[in-house]
């Protein structure tokens, strides 16, 4: 699992988001401004290309995406490709 | 109908011209084909290039034939050409069953054929049966077809930069000075709308296609807002790359079509105008509804339905459609919050 968030972490600050020195697991994305929905497209494709995964779409909404965390417990139930 | 070419790729030697390059510095180009490509380059068919050649010496030739200009993202290098077709199809950001090929060397035509089926490939004798080829011959010819290879070269140009540029995706788009311009369809737009419907498969929610009769309808039906959206940067135009119906009851507004060009992915676009459309509805107090069919190539705007605040309805939620059938689906604008435009984009509503 920390493997994981790790992996979501290194992508936002790869993104060169400037902010990600404050980012912890717990941090509001959207509020923070580290996600928009254009930035949220690219980060479904890496989570699913980085973990191997397909995302159903109804797990697809801002409540799942709105942390590190959050979004590190879609990637554990959704399903291999 | 025969499904539309966007991007016709050219071999060169015995091809475009007579003769090959490396033997005899002095080709030309064979009878008409002058003709021929400013035609097609007229009707906004893309032109490029897949040949296998010294790159330096085939552009110069190129351009002192003349005809330098008019291709775009050409491949001339040592690769299969096969290769050379895909890197042509993501360069320029168009599904690859949407190119042809034409070379006179039947084994080029086999592997490009082999690799990718859904490429249409042409035997080179038959060049000048081009420009009567009905793939080749879109319905109209709209301002904004006659500027395509333009807008596509400024578009080479911008991802060219964003490449260089360092610092976020949105610091980038704020260099740009976008502005998106949204205003009801008029008479004179019909053209470019039915132009929009048939050639956008990926920024497309319902793929709906109507005849232009339907469509000439919706400006005038009380029940309906249509409305069309240009983009401009400080590159230049992308031209009118957005497209909007709307169908109204007494207490909801549904989205019957929401569509995009490809060529304004990763601007936001989208997100602006679902944005239009919530402050539309809210301030007409009417709750607001979106139809949406799944293909498997629109799912990035099932992402910025859902991601906007939108949620599959009871009705409608369902994975197992798995039946080759396509889909519809009603998707629910599920929040009151208000949302603002993004910063990088200037909206100007007519």
């Amino acid at each position: 699992m920390d493997k994981i968030k790790q992996l979501i972490m290194q992508f936002f600050i790869e993104r060169g988001k400037g902010k990600a020195d404050a980012l912890t697991e717990d941090t509001d994305l959207f509020k923070g401004g580290y996600v928009n929905s254009l930035f949220a497209i690219e980060m479904v494709m890496y989570l699913e290309d980085t973990f191997k995964i397909k995302i159903k779409n109804q797990d697809i909404n801002e409540k799942n995406f709105k942390t590190i965390r959050s979004i590190a417990e879609v990637v554990q139930k959704s399903n291999k490709k | 109908m025969s499904k539309q070419i966007k991007c016709l790729v050219w071999d060169l030697d015995n091809t475009l011209w007579g003769g090959i390059l490396l033997e005899d510095s002095d080709v030309k180009l064979k009878p008409g084909m002058r003709e021929i490509l400013a035609e097609l380059d007229r009707r906004g068919i893309l032109l490029s290039i897949a040949s296998k050649n010294d790159y330096s010496d085939a552009m110069a030739k190129l351009r002192q034939l003349g005809v330098g200009e008019y291709f775009i993202y050409p491949q001339i290098n040592w690769n299969s050409k096969a290769q050379s077709i895909k890197s042509i199809a993501d360069g320029i950001n168009i599904s690859i069953d949407t190119l042809a090929f034409i070379d006179d060397q039947r084994f080029e035509r086999e592997d490009v054929k082999f690799s990718y089926p859904e490429v249409l490939t042409i035997d080179a004798l038959n060049y000048q049966k081009l420009t009567d080829m009905e793939e080749l011959m879109p319905r109209f010819i709209t301002d904004d077809s006659k500027k395509r290879r333009l807008m596509y070269q400024s578009d080479l140009q911008r991802k060219n930069d964003e490449g260089v540029f360092e610092g976020s995706n949105e610091e980038f788009l704020a260099t740009l000075n976008m502005k998106l311009t949204i205003a009801p369809v008029q008479e004179g737009d019909l053209e470019r709308v039915e132009e929009l419907t048939l050639r956008t498969n990926q920024l497309n929610s319902t793929g709906f296609t109507y005849d232009f009769d339907e469509l000439a309808s919706f400006i005038t039906s009380e029940k309906h807002t249509f409305l069309i959206a240009g983009l401009d940067d400080k590159y230049g135009t992308y031209g009118k790359i957005g497209l909007v119906l709307l169908e109204e009851t007494e207490d909801t507004i549904e989205i019957k079509l929401l569509l995009m060009s490809c060529r304004v992915m990763t601007r936001g676009i989208g997100s602006a105008l679902l944005i239009h459309i919530v402050k539309l509805s809210q301030s007409r107090g009417k709750r607001l509804r979106a139809q949406f069919v799944s293909t498997d190539r629109n799912r990035v705007m099932y992402i910025t339905y859902k991601l906007m605040g939108f949620e599959g309805t009871e009705a409608s939620e369902n994975e197992n459609a798995d039946n080759g059938e396509l889909k519809l689906e009603i998707l629910e604008y599920q929040e009151k919050a208000n949302r603002e435009y993004p910063e990088y984009l200037k909206v100007i509503v007519e």
